[in-house]
């Protein structure tokens, strides 16, 4: 089998489970909140093996680079957003996971693949700024985390949270770390109720006097920004695919809709305005998706000026997946707006999508300053 | 709530309207008692909004969420008893006497802190809209008089105005769309009255309505020529609330299916004969397109102020969001917008009060006579039975033809859908745009930020979709202008 034929098979796998036991229940699990639903399909993701996706094979995973998590995380969003969400953060706390230490890789990829039995095992993420808050000190032979990080994915049922301080302003000091949920000390906040992802329990978390093993450090103490990049460019790509499988999933049902509903002497997707609507979503839609595949792969191909970037892939997919959900609303008309068909649901979900990571334009201010230094002053 | 200290939009501490607009500086030289009405109304209304509403919204919105047909009747009662249940009538006659710029200004205000509320408050003034269409002096009369009676004694009449269905909702406001409507409900003719059966859907304030005006045809097959439009008491036999919906946002106002099984309605109840539901239907769409604008202006404003209060104390590093350079000029940006959009909305409302039926109000006669007859005699028996005779009915609507003509109506449709579209995109690009400001942590749901945007999204869908009311818009200024001969 080749690499891609793998990949079709994943995601065929995937998007049969996703309609069986994702699909059915989003809108319910979303009008509940329930986010004890995100440990419950966890546990059955294990069928077909998808917390394991990025894990390397001799740890119990499928060994799928980051383009092919990726599209399983857009075929699992076009059912349920929410629940990729989940799964954005924990690949994302994999890769973090890859720079570590053999010994770790031991400890960890085995329980974040979740090929065996047991309590389902959540990982999730959480990088500066968010974490600015975050201290360490060193106190004998033992080292503690201090501070809060104010909202963090998956924050509830998460096991392990890869986390990276800023110790130095000048951004160049950082420390990774993989920081045990469970552990004494950590005590997640209250939910904030945020409009979308409802089932993704999102909450701020105050670490006090953790002790920090010395198997929790990612690299070395203060030398972990290599790792942080990585982790961060898989998570940008990651939430990009996810907003590109929420569109996708918004643009099917105002299709289907127009396709059925009758308004102005036509079936209303005979109208040129609602025909380009849904011409706008497809464009959008496949630009989104050539957008993280090629960020993920990180290949050349291109032009040689042109660098793929997860960044501009999350800032584009996320987006556009709002554009493309608010016309789809407007194609359902006032059935749009109502609970029962899952647009709207779209919508709130895109909102928080496009906030995860950090607002976008503060995410584009911010990388044109971190760059600013590499444009030669004339 | 604990977060609003900046002195700006609801917080500010006194409203200054020509501060606001400065045009109507210039206008209030020419005629103080109109602007100085509009004056009160931005008073009242923010008064209330900042005071009453803010502390609640929320607890609505939520209680809402979970039934749908939760009802906060104290606050209801609370805006009752400062009357802007019967806003728009006369003060003489025992309201507030706001003309269609006050009321704009109001709805601003009211909407800039929540729109499902403001719905439950402002929208029965369907009711008086719908009737003034017709202009039964009779009619229009006894629903004045109903209206200020309830408003004394606290107790709610509620007006819905239903004319979507199921299966048609640009079909009911457009004539092109209406002669190619497939209608599910209908009226047949039956001894003294009209008998009907069907389902109408969407329909605000339906599920607590007193009373319905309905549009509904009484051929299925000619729905353009038969449209006709009822009135229909809530206490009909055969009448019934269906579900009441669960919404995206705007979750304090209700929207219900109507159930219409053989209800028998007395001939008088025909407000307009077959063939003028959809004129009626127009009339109405003429003013109320300029006020879904402006509360799509509210929400915009209200999603902005919030933004504001959120990133002046929102702390990152050493210094407030707000003191970033990205978000001063995206709040610069739409500070732009909501100031050009707030122009054109006043401008319409200005329109409907000079030329519109609302001129009716503020023309000197009518004037002249509210303001020497005492509120004991124009609310009197005597007055209502004189407005219910023939000549005075003729003589009122031969008045109102010449006042309101079909050309008069379409062209306010045009402006109006312009006002539409023009404040409800603002809502849903301002209401976006700010929680892309204020991020993840801002969207928390006390902040009521994720909330303007919740509700931002109906204002683009009813009153016309955006789409028909662009048809509406290009179709009356450029499309009559085209000949189709004119082939090159
Ligand atoms: C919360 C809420 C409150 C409401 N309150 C009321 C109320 O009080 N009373 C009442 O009567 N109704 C009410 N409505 C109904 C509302 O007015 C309709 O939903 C609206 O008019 C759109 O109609 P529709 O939903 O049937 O959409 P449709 O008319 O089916 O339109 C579907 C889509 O097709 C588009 N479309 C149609 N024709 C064309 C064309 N020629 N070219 C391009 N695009 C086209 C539309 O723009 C829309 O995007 C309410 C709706 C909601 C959601």
């Amino acid at each position: 089998m080749t690499a891609y034929e793998e990949l079709c098979a994943i995601t065929d796998v995937c998007d049969k489970f996703a309609s069986r036991e994702i699909g059915p229940a989003a809108l319910e699990a979303d009008l509940e909140s329930r986010t004890a639903w995100v440990p419950e399909v966890w546990t059955r993701t294990r069928e077909v093996g998808i917390p394991g996706l990025p894990v390397p094979e001799e740890y119990g995973g499928a060994g799928q680079p980051g383009d092919g998590c990726a599209t399983v995380i857009d075929v699992i969003s076009f059912y349920c957003p929410g629940i990729a969400s989940v799964l954005c953060n924990h690949f994302a706390a994999v890769a973090c996971m890859h720079h570590s230490r053999a010994s770790q890789k031991a400890a960890y990829f085995q329980r974040l693949a979740n090929s065996e039995a047991g309590e389902p095992v959540i990982g999730t993420v959480a990088f500066p700024p968010d974490t600015c808050d975050l201290s360490l000190t060193v106190d004998g032979d033992s080292v503690f985390l201090d501070g809060t990080v104010p909202l963090l994915g998956s924050a509830l049922h998460a096991r392990y949270c890869c986390l990276f301080i800023n110790e130095e302003v000048n951004g160049r000091a950082i420390t990774g770390l993989v920081v045990d949920m469970k552990a004494p000390g950590v005590a997640v906040g209250e939910n904030p109720k945020l409009p979308g992802l409802k089932v993704n329990p999102f909450a701020p978390v105050r670490f006090e006097r953790v002790n920090i093993g010395p198997d929790s450090l990612l690299g070395e103490k203060g030398n972990a920004g290599a790792i942080l990049k990585d982790g961060r460019r898989a998570w940008f790509g990651y939430l990009a695919a996810a907003a590109v499988g929420a569109a996708r999933s918004a643009s099917h049902k105002a299709r289907d809709y127009a396709s059925q509903r009758y308004q102005f002497g036509k079936i209303i997707i005979h109208h040129q305005e609602i025909q380009r609507m849904l011409g706008a979503m497809l464009m959008k839609i496949d630009v989104g998706t050539s957008a993280y595949l090629r960020a993920l792969t990180g290949e050349k191909g291109g032009p040689p000026w042109s660098v793929p970037s997860p960044l501009f892939a999350k800032i584009y997919c996320t987006d556009m997946a709002m554009e493309v959900v608010l016309d789809a609303i407007q194609i359902h008309g006032g059935y749009g707006y109502m609970h029962e068909y899952g647009v709207e649901k779209l919508m709130r979900d895109c909102k928080v999508l496009q906030l995860m990571g950090g607002s976008n334009p503060s995410l584009l201010t911010g990388h044109t300053a971190a760059n600013v230094t590499d444009i030669p002053l004339k | 709530m604990d977060y609003f200290h900046v002195p700006f939009g609801l917080s500010a501490p006194a409203p200054d309207l020509i501060e606001t607009v400065p045009a109507l500086g210039a206008l209030k030289k020419a005629n103080p008692s109109y602007i100085e009405r509009a004056e009160a109304a931005q008073k009242t209304g923010r008064l209330f909004a900042r005071d009453e509403i803010l502390p609640r919204m929320l607890d609505i919105d939520s209680a809402c969420a979970r039934d749908p047909r939760y009802f906060d009747w104290d606050l209801w009662r609370k805006a009752n008893q400062k009357k802007l249940t019967v806003a728009l009538i006369p003060e003489k006659l025992g309201g507030l006497g706001y003309t269609a710029l006050g009321a704009t200004i109001l709805c601003e205000e009211m909407t800039s802190a929540c729109m499902g509320i403001t719905a439950n408050i402002l929208f029965n003034n369907f009711g008086l809209l719908g009737s003034l269409v017709e202009f039964d002096t009779g009619i229009v009369m006894k629903i004045i008089r109903d209206m200020v009676k309830a408003q004394k004694n606290d107790t709610p009449v509620f007006w819905a105005w239903a004319i979507t269905e199921p299966g048609a909702g640009t079909d009911v406001e457009e004539a092109e769309a209406m002669a190619t409507m497939r209608p599910s409900t209908y009226a047949e003719k039956v001894p003294g009255g009209y008998r009907i059966n069907g389902i109408k859907c969407f329909i605000t304030n339906g599920s607590l309505a007193h009373f319905i005006i309905a549009t509904i045809p009484m051929d299925r097959t000619h729905p353009l020529e038969s449209m006709a439009t009822f009135m229909i008491p809530a206490s009909s036999k055969g009448f019934s609330v269906g579900k009441v919906e669960r919404k995206c946002g705007q979750k304090a106002s209700q929207t219900a299916e109507l159930i219409f099984e053989d209800v028998f309605i007395p001939e008088e109840n025909l407000w307009e004969p077959p063939g003028r539901g959809l004129r009626h239907t127009r009339e109405i769409l003429s003013t109320t397109r300029g006020f879904v604008g402006a509360a799509g202006l509210g929400i915009a404003r209200g999603s902005l102020e919030r933004c504001v209060h959120y990133t002046s104390m929102k702390k990152i590093k050493n210094h407030f969001l707000i003191e970033e350079d990205w978000v001063l000029f995206a709040i610069a940006d739409m500070l732009k917008d909501i100031k050009a959009v707030r122009a054109a909305c006043y401008n319409f409302a200005l329109a409907v009060d000079t030329y519109h039926v609302m001129k009716l109000f503020e023309s000197r006669p009518v004037r002249t006579l509210l303001a020497v007859l005492p509120q004991s005699f124009l609310l009197s028996d005597f007055v209502a039975h004189l407005a219910a005779s023939r000549p005075i009915i003729s003589a009122a609507r031969t008045i109102k033809q010449a006042m309101v003509p079909d050309a008069l109506v379409e062209n306010f449709v045009k402006e109006g859908s312009a006002v539409k579209v023009a404040g409800t995109d603002l809502a849903m690009n301002v209401s976006s745009r700010v929680c892309d400001i204020v991020g993840l942590e801002g969207m928390s749901y006390r902040y009521g930020i994720e909330k303007c945007f919740r509700d931002a999204k109906i204002t683009q869908i009813y009153e016309g979709s955006n789409q028909a009311n662009r048809i509406d818009l290009f179709h009356h200024e450029i499309g009559s202008l085209i000949h189709k001969e004119a082939a090159i």
